[in-house]
């Protein structure tokens, strides 16, 4: 529908135009039959030596300047009308603009400076064909330029041509205040259409404006809308997070529950069952103590199946390495930073709390990289030398200067104690985490 | 928009097509051989009987063709003077003004500040052979405006003064010598200026046709300034002179003398063209005017603060200034103007005096004249050089003539009153002032 509209507008300026040009060509058209009848009559009335006397330059020779003239106008034309078309190289616009100003200066010296207003058709055209608007600005001040000072008062300071007015000082007062009427009443039609264009145009921006502002206002209700929702989507996934955590919990205190509580239970009973026999049958308490032995053991596997219950998605579901890919894969999914990874130990495969650890350190580590380094590119390193497995955590973030321990290297340090190994950080150039874990070797703990 | 945009595409390109084409209208189909134009008028300038008028541009023709071989030189022949200026400006405005014409003094101005004629100043700095110090300086300047040249002359006609012998005899008066001045000039006029046949009214006169600018020009005295914006009416020297010319008009009292006063010999003086002197002095024309008496010329009576000086009328030859063979022209222009052997032919067909001073100067001249006018004449070749070499520069600027017929007139009546003659030539330099300034 808009578009519809435009084209509408557009016709009626391309008509205006349209107009101007016939307007212009009448003018020039009655600019050329009056000097060419004039010099006619000149001639035919014997006038001519009188009419040299009183004129301040000689004329060009009137069909001459008139096949000039008319040239001149309908290259001009053609050029207006071409350049709508297409962009050109720059090269190329600057001869037609360069073309068109000489084209309009030779209009109005083959008028003798007395008309100026093909000036006014070729500013309308630039205004709507020139797209680039510091070419625009440009060429709208040469021509406005010339339009003001290609007036024949001005220009016969400097220069001697003969003005419109010589020409008709060879007819009577009557005939001259005719053709001179007519002159005006042209030259009027030509500026009242190209203030009518001028107008047009002015509303058609106008209402493009409007157009673009109240598209503007529709763009910012939506961005306003979009943040409510993301806000609200936000409070949703921090609920979210928090019901698992409580989940988690739950779930932590259930297994603590059912598997330690039974057990240290069955312990306990156990332990006071031998305390009070083993005064009556130390065959008996022995007998007991193997069942509580047993039961303790019992309870460690159920332990160590509810710690199994208790390890990160991705480790349950794969070996450390596929889980370490997956981990680092997925970072590099969701934030832009570079994540490279090195493995010079042959196997990966350790017992599950060791996984675990390696697993959570280098989690850990990346978060830190990216939350507090804002680091994009991180380097991980995992190598083994002896019966030490030494990892590496670099990244080119910003670092810090002094290192306080925040709650995840705190995490880091205990758990890599918890193995009898040791961490380095070093915040200088970017930041550097390296650990050194003892490792039991393919060695499994049962 | 579709359909009439088409047809306002279809209209610019046949409109375009159509321009393009009228070049043709414009553009002539090209000749083999080079046509330069020359406009002249039949006859002279100066209204004398002139039967020769064409043989020296034709022979010029025919030698500047000889050695110019692809060139051809058309003229039209036919045009009275009084027809020439329309004739020329009417050329001009069709863009067909002839590429090398002679101008009358009349149209010099005019032509050169509307642009008709080509200032030559270019081709002069380009040619190193021209010399303008071969011309009479007076010659050469005529064709000045506004500091540069427009024209070279062809052929000067300096005023002299007649002298009637055979009236001086009678009266008794020796023929004055040629530095003579206007107190010998009155009183001769006085002397001779009365009634012979005692009829009550005078009936022989002194002189004939002497006006106030005769009187201006051997005063020393310039009516303008150089560039036309002041009018010196009140100076001393040209209110003298006005004063002068009034003196010697009131000797006859209300009695005018007339051309028939003239023509039966009964003034002494009377100022006389060369033109006419050269027309009329040798056969036939000897026995057909002035046959009456014996005839002589001299220069005119200096004034109080000037010399034997007088008026130099000039004939001038310019180039259009749109002509497409400058150099051409330039070269046809010299060989009429500034070639010996061409002026050497004025003192053979034409009634003037050769620009150039070589010529003018020189003993084939004065073998010419000798022939032509007899031994014992007073006109010799010095007393020409003389003439030539004091002809003053006239100041040129647009409306000169308009001003200065004005200026004429008021001074006609001017002479003819006997009170406020102070006021009447400030009333009249005011005049000339804002009609110069205008």
């Amino acid at each position: 529908m808009k578009r519809g509209s435009m084209n509408k507008t557009n016709r009626n300026l391309y008509y205006l135009k349209i107009f101007m040009s016939i307007v212009n060509l009448l003018i020039l058209v009655f600019f050329c039959t009056v000097i060419c009848c004039t010099t006619k009559h000149i001639n035919q009335s014997f006038a001519a030596r009188d009419f040299l006397e009183n004129i301040t330059y000689i004329p060009m020779e009137p069909v001459r300047a008139a096949v000039i003239v008319f040239i001149a106008f309908f290259l001009l034309l053609y050029i207006i009308e071409v350049r709508k078309k297409e962009r050109q190289k720059w090269f190329v616009s600057a001869t037609i603009y360069g073309l068109e100003i000489l084209l309009c200066l030779v209009i109005i010296r083959c008028l003798y400076i007395s008309y100026n207003g093909i000036i006014l058709l070729v500013i309308a055209d630039i205004v709507t064909s020139i797209r680039d608007k510091h070419n625009r600005t440009l060429f709208l001040i040469i021509m406005g330029g010339i339009y003001i000072f290609a007036d024949y008062h001005i220009i016969s300071m400097s220069t001697k041509v003969v003005s419109f007015q010589e020409f008709l000082n060879v007819y009577n007062t009557k005939v001259s205040t005719l053709l001179i009427g007519a002159k005006n009443i042209l030259v009027s039609i030509n500026i009242i259409v190209f203030i009518t264009y001028m107008i047009i145009l002015m509303k058609n921006q106008m209402k493009e404006n409007a157009r673009i502002a109240l598209l503007n206002i529709q763009l910012q209700t939506a961005n306003a809308k979009l943040k409510e929702m993301n806000a609200q989507l936000q409070d949703y996934a921090e609920m979210q997070e928090k019901m698992g955590e409580t989940k988690e919990r739950n779930r932590i205190a259930r297994e603590i529950h059912d598997t330690l509580g039974h057990t240290m239970t069955g312990l306990s009973a156990g332990i006071d069952a031998c305390i009070a026999l083993i005064d009556y049958s130390v065959e008996e308490t022995k007998k007991q103590l193997g069942t509580i032995s047993q039961v303790a053991r019992q309870g460690i596997k159920d332990i160590r199946r509810s710690v199994n219950k208790l390890r990160p998605d991705a480790l349950e579901h794969s070996n450390l390495e596929g889980a370490l890919e997956k981990l680092m894969e997925d970072t590099m999914k969701v934030s832009d930073v570079f994540i490279c990874y090195e493995c010079h130990a042959p196997t990966l495969k350790f017992n599950a709390d060791e996984e675990d650890m390696i697993y959570r350190v280098v989690q850990e580590g990346i978060t830190n990289a990216i939350r507090h380094g804002k680091a994009s590119k991180i380097d991980v390193n995992i190598r083994k030398e002896n019966k030490w497995l030494i990892l590496k955590i670099e990244d080119n973030g910003c670092g810090c200067k002094e290192i306080h321990s925040g709650f995840g290297l705190i995490h880091i340090e205990e758990r890599i104690k918890m193995l009898n190994g040791n961490v380095t950080y070093d915040g200088n150039n970017g930041f550097q985490i390296i650990a050194k874990i003892p490792i039991r070797w393919g060695e499994n703990y049962d | 928009m579709g359909k009439m945009a088409v047809w306002w595409k279809r209209l610019v390109a046949v409109g375009l097509i159509l321009s393009i084409f009228a070049i043709a209208l414009v553009v002539n189909p090209k000749e083999k051989k080079t046509v330069l134009t020359f406009g002249m008028f039949a006859g002279n300038q100066w209204d004398v009987p002139d039967d020769d008028c064409y043989k020296i541009i034709d022979e010029t023709i025919a030698e500047f063709e000889k050695e110019h071989p692809n060139v051809e030189i058309k003229y039209d022949s036919g045009i009275l003077k009084d027809d020439y200026s329309e004739w020329i400006s009417e050329k001009a405005l069709k863009g067909e003004v002839p590429d090398v014409f002679m101008v009358l003094p009349e149209d010099f101005n005019t032509f050169s500040s509307v642009g008709v004629l080509k200032n030559l100043d270019s081709l002069i700095l380009k040619d190193r052979e021209f010399q303008k110090e071969d011309y009479y300086q007076g010659s050469f300047q005529a064709g000045e405006f506004e500091d540069s040249q427009y024209a070279l002359p062809y052929e000067s006609v300096p005023t002299l003064m007649f002298v009637n012998k055979t009236l001086l005899k009678k009266e008794g008066i020796k023929v004055p010598n040629n530095q003579w001045t206007w107190n010998d000039f009155y009183i001769i006029c006085k002397q001779v200026t009365k009634d012979t046949d005692g009829d009550g009214k005078t009936d022989q006169f002194g002189v004939y046709n002497y006006d106030w600018e005769d009187a201006v020009y051997s005063n020393g005295g310039g009516l303008f300034n150089k560039n036309g914006t002041v009018c010196n009416l009140t100076g001393e020297s040209v209110q003298n002179a006005v004063l002068f010319a009034k003196k010697i008009h009131q000797l006859s009292g209300y009695q005018i003398p007339t051309s028939n006063d003239f023509d039966t010999g009964k003034i002494a003086f009377c100022p006389m063209k060369f033109s006419e002197f050269r027309a009329y002095k040798p056969y036939p024309w000897r026995i057909n005017k002035y046959f009456e008496f014996e005839w002589d010329c001299i220069r005119l009576p200096a004034g109080l603060d000037g010399e034997n000086q007088s008026n130099v009328d000039h004939l001038l030859i310019g180039i259009s200034n749109r002509t497409k063979h400058s150099q051409l022209a330039w070269e046809f222009l010299k060989k009429l103007s500034y070639e010996k052997e061409t002026q050497q032919k004025l003192f053979s067909y034409s009634h003037g005096v050769s620009v150039l001073k070589s010529v003018t100067n020189s003993k084939t001249a004065e073998k010419i004249l000798e022939k032509d006018m007899g031994k014992d004449i007073g006109v010799q070749v010095k007393l020409l050089d003389d003439v030539m070499k004091q002809a003053g520069v006239m100041p040129k600027f647009r409306g000169y003539n308009t001003v200065l017929q004005y200026i004429d007139s008021e001074m006609n009546q001017i002479m003819l009153k006997d009170e406020d003659f102070d006021e009447d030539i400030l009333k009249v330099k005011r005049t000339v002032d804002h009609m110069l300034n205008e």
